[in-house]
């Protein structure tokens, strides 16, 4: 019985369990509207949006407040302009001047303060004054309180004259009263102040943006590399010296070839082996960075490497290989900017290098058993292409506007330029890389 | 897209995947929200605030295979219709239409085999408020009479004697419904 009840359980539940029911119309959009809400809490480097919407927005905000200011600035030029039109009307000739000019003594200043006051019932001179003030607190505060006094002493604007309102008595309370209109100029000032400072950053920022930045740089693979191993080996084996050694053939022969066929067949029969040292190589180059926008950046340039190479092969008569190469390559360079403040900033790059070797020339030097040297020297040539991926991050320190010092370790990468040349390169293909260099801002 | 890559987007936020959870899901989850709340209006109500709310912690999803999602989803489903009726305090004990009780043991074992879905579902949403609850959760949530207790706030003796009431008028139900085709 009991198995039985659950039996009849089990057949509700499976008969019920996908049973599914119409869902209602319109449903889906009701939700879909109420879920479009934040973003998850990880976000990726390259879905900074919200910092970027931010960025947009300060943007946005000061440039709208620089605008208001722009034009709350002309408001007052034209009011300006208003009043020295009525100072013309009803002062005598020598007031026929510009405001600027008024302020700039106080004797010269008087009429057009008895101007101000006659217009104090209307805002826009009201303003105006205010800014006047601003300008007049810093040649002479009596001036201003004069100003201001008169302004709230003055209701009926016909009463008022220059000299009458500089010879009234000053009460306590119009005096706390300056106070505080002094104060609030001052913080005017403060705020024009301010906003001029925002103006200058959203202009610096625009220009940072399309920018254009000149680079000097040098760095490469830190370190160099060394290995041993038993037998002999070349550098950089002139096909020819190769062909001579294994056919034995008479033709021009150099000194350098022929002590090393020489030296070869001494060496026979006796354990060899060879020390091949790659020293640190050295690049330096000029690069143009080009600010795609402010996350990304484009990076190319002129890079020249020197590549050193030593090798000793043989054993008691052996040769020395000097290998020198010279190259020019050309990077490009994407980079993204992670994370930067006012001073540093951090930035991811990946890119690619294409290299040509402009010069190439291998010393040679052969000790025979008997110690005697025989010099050579051998020009390289070096036809193919030698071609590098990197990928690196990078950190630059803004000391100002103009000058940053950048480091940016990564890892690199080099093809196999399919040469029988042997350099650091094909000993350690895949290896880290450090660059070291300034940037110059252009647009500054 | 499998289970598992489903709820992965949807906790990205990615609009088609929850828009895809809510057409493969929906159907399902707002079944089971009328089975516990007889009123339709009522019952979409709370499947829309279900929806919200699993939506907003499907980062909490764990996957351990295939169904796995299904039943998380449902789970969630479940506690906010079960949240609703603790809200609107069912008074379940009290609820006992006497004359829809069965006096007498049923003849029959009530076989469920032929009857359609919807009637099936029609039949237990026509149980009284109290038993159907306990009777969801027994039945479909396969929770023990304890669970159900400590769940709904009644006693383990309430549940059980419930359970046994909804069952018997269920397969009443059945058994009449087999009787008038």
């Amino acid at each position: 019985m009991n198995e039985m009840k659950d039996k009849w359980i089990n057949d509700i539940r499976s008969r019920m369990d996908n049973y599914s029911e119409p869902l209602p119309v319109g449903l889906w959009e009701k939700i879909e509207s109420e879920i479009s809400t934040p973003a998850p809490k990880v976000i990726p480097m390259w879905r900074k949006w919200t910092s970027v919407a931010a960025a947009a927005m300060l943007i946005l905000a000061v440039s709208t407040v620089s605008v208001w200011l722009w034009t709350s600035d002309s408001e007052l030029k034209e009011a300006n302009a208003e009043l020295s039109e009525t100072n013309e009307l009803m002062q005598t000739p020598d007031d026929n001047i510009v405001l600027s000019d008024v302020i700039k003594s106080e004797e010269e200043s008087e009429p057009l303060l008895a101007e101000t006051v006659s217009k104090a019932d209307n805002p826009v001179t009201k303003k105006n004054q205010i800014a006047h003030g601003n300008v007049l607190q810093e040649k002479g505060l009596d001036v201003l309180a004069d100003n201001v006094l008169s302004d709230y002493e003055l209701i009926n604007p016909e009463v008022e004259t220059a000299e009458e309102h500089s010879d009234e008595t000053v009460t306590e309370d119009v005096v706390s009263l300056k106070e505080k209109r002094m104060k609030r100029m001052k913080e005017d000032r403060e705020t024009a102040r301010r906003n001029a400072s925002y103006l200058a950053m959203a202009d610096n920022k625009q220009g940072k943006r399309n920018g254009l930045q000149l680079g000097v740089m040098t760095g490469n693979i830190p370190y160099s590399s060394s290995n041993s191993f038993s037998g002999m080996s070349r550098l950089a084996i002139p096909a020819k010296s190769v062909a001579q050694v294994n056919e034995v053939v008479v033709g021009e022969v150099s000194d350098a070839t022929a002590s090393y066929s020489q030296m070869l067949f001494n060496n026979m029969g006796r354990q060899t082996y060879t020390d091949i040292k790659h020293h640190v190589p050295v690049t330096v180059g000029a690069s143009v960075k080009w600010n795609i926008n402010e996350d990304w950046a484009l990076e190319s340039g002129l890079n020249y490497t020197y590549l050193y190479s030593e090798l000793r092969s043989g054993a008691k008569s052996y040769i020395e290989d000097k290998q020198k190469l010279h190259y020019v390559g050309i990077p490009l360079k994407v980079q993204r900017s992670i994370w930067n403040n006012s001073i540093f900033s951090f930035y991811a790059s990946a890119g690619g290098m294409m290299e040509k070797c402009v010069s190439g020339s291998v010393e040679t030097v052969c000790v025979d058993d008997n110690n005697r040297k025989s010099f050579g020297n051998e020009k390289l040539d070096i036809k193919p292409l030698q071609f590098s991926v990197l990928a690196s991050v990078g950190l630059q320190a803004n000391f100002n506007k103009l000058l940053s010092l950048y480091l940016e370790p990564g890892m690199i990468y080099y093809f196999d330029d399919k040469t029988e040349i042997l350099t650091i390169r094909k000993d350690k293909p895949f290896n880290f890389n450090l660059q070291l260099g300034l940037r110059f801002n252009l647009n500054q | 897209m499998t289970e598992e890559e489903l709820a992965l987007k949807c906790i990205d936020a990615d609009p088609y995947a929850r828009k895809r959870l809510y057409e493969v899901y929906g159907g399902q989850l707002l079944a089971i929200c009328l089975r516990y709340i007889v009123d339709r209006d009522t019952a979409q109500d709370v499947f829309h605030d279900g929806i919200i709310k699993i939506y907003q912690s499907i980062r909490q999803f764990k996957y351990l295979g295939d169904g796995s999602l299904k039943a998380w989803l449902s789970r969630v489903m479940v506690n906010e219709a079960l949240g609703f009726l603790r809200k609107k305090n069912m008074q379940m004990q009290q609820e006992t239409l006497v004359d829809q009780l069965p006096d007498t043991q049923l003849d029959d074992d009530g076989d469920v085999n032929n009857i359609p879905n919807k009637e099936l579902m029609r039949m237990i949403r026509e149980l009284p408020d109290g038993y159907r609850t306990v009777f969801n959760l027994f039945v479909f949530e396969e929770k023990s009479h304890k669970e159900i207790a400590s769940i709904l706030g009644i006693s383990e003796h309430t549940s059980s004697s419930q359970f046994y009431r909804a069952k018997t008028l269920l397969m009443k139900k059945i058994n009449e419904y087999r009787k008038s085709l």
